[in-house]
């Protein structure tokens, strides 16, 4: 599949420090760094360990380095995938 | 596109907040914990400190929110909405049902600097809204609220609450340390929530019995100067931090945290209470529409452009003009107001407004045409209070925007005029209308409501080109350019209050006069009906019209003689000084003059009347390098001291045109009835910035009376004393 497919996607990108980004792919450039828009920033809330804390971003590039892994929501994968058999 | 530019990028420590190094004591700020008096005076200080930081334009981020205590109570606020839930205890960090100790000192802070916390962030959600109505944003002042409610719901009763609380609380520990400093605090936040009653406030203007109530204004000016001599101990470590920026939803890069010295916070804050309090005394005081224009171009467009905090400006803008377009609340409206305008010029008791007076000629079908003309008038009426509006809306904004927003009045002011022209000779076809009555020239309908657009807009014009100036829009070769402009802009003002104007005020008192032989050739009813007429007109219309003439006669026109003077003498000054520069940027230019005159001018180009003027008109003005050229050696030496001599004499004749202004002013009672105000100050602030400008050119031009030629001079611009006439002088390269 073409990546260009995946703009539009929500996307989900866990970074190197342990962070997770959820937002819409706006664009991606030839190296893999990323720019996401409408972003939520998910980490373990530094008042109390054992929560999550999440914040809005709002537009976000993320550079290649730093993503660790990245996950694009199931149902949308797969019209992504129908779309490119059709 | 912006947006973009201010991406967050994940990783790098300058644009990403998440990377923010913050330590444990930071992070882990207990703001319900009990702290001594002396910390909670210190943390009231404090805060109001970081509040006026932000008055001062700065982020909420990086002042009030940087402390732990305003953000973990607006984070417990922003859940339900209640005040009761806004108070300091971090449901992240203890668990549910956690309740603060009992002691002491946990009542100085969960309920006296809660009380404290919340009633100043009441006051902020004031000034949040006058900043998000009607100033400009990060320009005026930064409304960013990063998603959090500052009360905005909630009315200032409920927030007196726990104010109240707090003061009543304190009130009953006098032998406290710090307790008086405390008190206070929370006294001067009580009296600052008042200023929501305050900018709601109706005033009777132009026939105000009583003054406004500004006591709790007063009573905050003596709170600030009490407060200004204590001193406080040293902060709870880590209150203040930019843990906010780690933690809330936020779309910007990490910045440093900023707050002021208490010194310079009281010195703001006082200076927003004593400014108020000075709009809320003086617009009572004003006796006519006359001196609230005077009021407004000075005192508020000028005055409180330059020193007020834009809060000022916001509040005087909601407090002057209301939402339903009244002024200050009440009777008075920006039609009405515009009325009152037009008829202190040239607009009174003008059959146009009159729509019972009309009798229709001309025609068959007299009522289809006196349906069609009121139309036009209503409609016509209704553009001139759109634009009398736009015109009463300007003088609340900074000085860039002033210009600005009268710059595209320009353009409103100018089709209005031809609008108005329109409608007035169609009416004049059917008879309605007043005429002007000259010996020798058949009736001329007098077009008294597009004399006063005109009139309006050649006032806008000058104010434009001049503020220019000001903003340091033009390059100093430009300089005598522009002036030139501006005095021929006044020479049009000159002509058309001496001229049009005058005439349709005088013809309307002959007019008036010459009904006695109507009368008295008239028989039965209609005799009747002409003489209750003129008695009418007498009593009503003639005290205006008279004052009018005195007005235009003794005051508007010499005043605007004075400035034509003062513009072309500057012109002249400037451009004589431009003949011992050598000036690289127009001699080498690439255009030709008339292409950079023609670009220059280009923004006056769109206007109708008054028609920008030829390159030839001002290259035959503006004549002193041709003069120059054709001399040389000691010829030329005898010319130029010739053209300074002329110029100087021009200087001079200014300075005894503002005496002749300011002594009709002091003598004719008709005008100070109606232009005094605030003991003259505006006319006699006129007067001096006049006189010392033209010393000051006389100062240059006396000096290039020295020069031997081989000197190199740069044209460069000072301060003057008028914002509008910087000083151009020569400085040696």
């Amino acid at each position: 599949m073409k990546v260009e497919k995946l703009i539009g996607a929500n996307l989900r990108v866990k970074v190197d420090d342990g962070r997770v980004l959820d937002g819409v792919l706006s664009v991606i450039d030839p190296f893999g760094n990323l720019l996401l828009a409408n972003v939520y920033e998910t980490s373990v809330d530094k008042l109390n360990e054992s929560l999550f804390h999440t914040r809005e971003l709002g537009l976000v590039s993320v550079p290649r380095n730093v993503i660790k892994t990245l996950m694009v929501d199931k149902k949308q994968y797969g019209r992504i995938g129908e779309n490119q058999v059709s | 596109m912006l947006e973009g530019t201010r991406a967050l990028e994940i990783g790098n420590e300058r644009l990403d907040t998440g990377l923010i190094k913050l330590r444990p004591s930071e992070i882990l700020f207990d703001s319900s914990k009990g702290r001594p008096m002396d910390k909670v005076a210190a943390v009231m200080n404090e805060l109001l400190n970081s509040f006026m930081a932000w008055v001062n334009g700065l982020a909420l981020l990086v002042t009030m929110l940087s402390c732990r205590y305003v953000y973990d109570l607006l984070e417990n606020f922003k859940r339900n909405y209640k005040i009761e839930e806004a108070d300091f205890i971090n449901t992240r960090m203890h668990p549910k049902g956690y309740t603060p100790e009992d002691s002491e000192e946990s009542q100085y802070v969960n309920i006296v600097l809660r009380g404290y916390t919340i009633g100043l962030i009441k006051v902020l959600s004031i000034f949040l809204k006058i900043a998000m109505d009607v100033l400009y944003e990060e320009e005026d002042i930064t409304t960013r609220s990063m998603d959090l409610n500052y009360f905005c719901t909630l009315s200032v009763e409920q927030v007196e609450g726990p104010l109240d609380e707090a003061i009543s609380y304190l009130e009953k520990k006098p032998h406290v340390p710090f307790q008086r400093e405390a008190l206070l605090h929370l006294m001067l936040v009580k009296n600052l929530l008042k200023l929501s009653i305050s900018m709601n406030e109706r005033v009777d203007l132009f026939n105000a019995r009583e003054t406004l109530d500004v006591s709790h204004l007063h009573e905050s000016v003596e709170i600030l100067d009490e407060l200004r001599t204590y001193q406080y101990v040293s902060l709870p470590e880590s209150l203040f931090s930019r843990f906010v920026q780690v933690d809330c939803n936020n779309r910007h890069i990490p910045t440093s945290n900023v707050t002021l010295s208490s010194t310079e916070a009281i010195d703001i804050l006082r200076g927003i209470v004593t400014s108020i309090q000075e709009v809320l005394l003086q617009i009572p005081n004003i006796q006519n529409e006359a001196q609230l224009i005077l009021y407004l171009q000075h005192s508020i467009g000028e005055e409180m452009a330059h020193s007020a905090s834009a809060i000022v400006r916001g509040f005087f803008q909601l407090f002057f003009i209301r939402d339903d377009k009244s002024i200050c609340g009440l009777d008075e409206t920006v039609g009405s107001l515009a009325l009152r305008s037009m008829s202190s010029l040239c607009l009174v008791a003008n059959s146009i407004s009159d729509v019972d007076s009309w009798h229709i000629e001309n025609t068959s079908d007299a009522l289809t045409v006196r349906n069609d003309c009121f139309a036009k008038v209503s409609l016509l009426f209704d553009d001139i209070d759109s634009a009398f509006y736009q015109k009463l809306s300007v003088y609340g904004n900074n000085r860039c925007r002033q210009r600005q927003l009268l710059n595209r009045n320009l353009v409103l002011w100018d089709s209005l005029q031809y609008n108005a022209e329109v409608v007035e000779m169609h009416l004049s076809e059917y008879g309605i209308g007043d005429k002007l009555i000259q010996e020798g020239v058949p009736d001329q309908p007098c077009l008294a409501i597009s004399s006063y657009i005109y009139y309006e807009k050649l006032c806008m014009m000058t104010e434009v080109v001049l503020t220019g100036f000001e903003q340091d829009t033009y390059r100093p070769s430009e300089a005598h350019m522009m002036y030139w402009y501006a005095s021929e802009l006044f020479a049009h003002t000159h002509q058309h209050l001496a001229g049009r104007l005058k005439e349709i005020n005088s013809s309307k008192l002959k007019w008036i006069n010459n009904m006695s032989k109507k009368i008295k050739k008239a028989k039965g009813p209609k005799k009747e009906a002409l003489r209750s007429t003129q008695k009418r007109l007498v009593e009503e219309a003639v005290p205006i019209l008279e004052e009018n003439l005195a007005a235009i006669e003794q005051y508007l026109v010499p005043v605007s003689m004075t400035q034509y003077y003062l513009c072309r003498a500057v012109s002249m000054s400037v451009q004589l000084l431009e003949h011992f520069v050598k000036l690289p940027d127009t001699n080498s230019s690439l255009a030709t003059p008339e292409k950079l005159y023609s670009l220059r001018m280009k923004p006056w180009s769109s206007i109708g009347t008054p028609e920008l003027p030829p390159y030839e008109r001002y290259k035959e003005s503006n004549n002193i390098p041709e003069t120059l050229a054709k001399y040389e050696g000691e010829a030329l030496s005898r010319m130029l001291s010739k053209i300074i001599t002329s110029v100087e004499t021009k200087l001079d004749t200014v300075k005894k045109s503002v005496d002749t202004v300011m002594d009709n002013f002091e003598k004719d009672e008709k005008i100070k009835a109606r232009y005094h105000f605030d003991d003259n100050r505006y006319m006699k602030k006129w007067q001096k910035e006049v006189v010392s400008t033209c010393d000051s050119y006389l100062k240059e031009l006396e000096a290039c009376r020295h020069f031997t030629g081989t000197e190199k001079h740069r044209l460069r611009s000072k301060k003057g004393h008028s914002r509008l006439f910087p000083i151009y002088y020569l400085q040696e390269v």
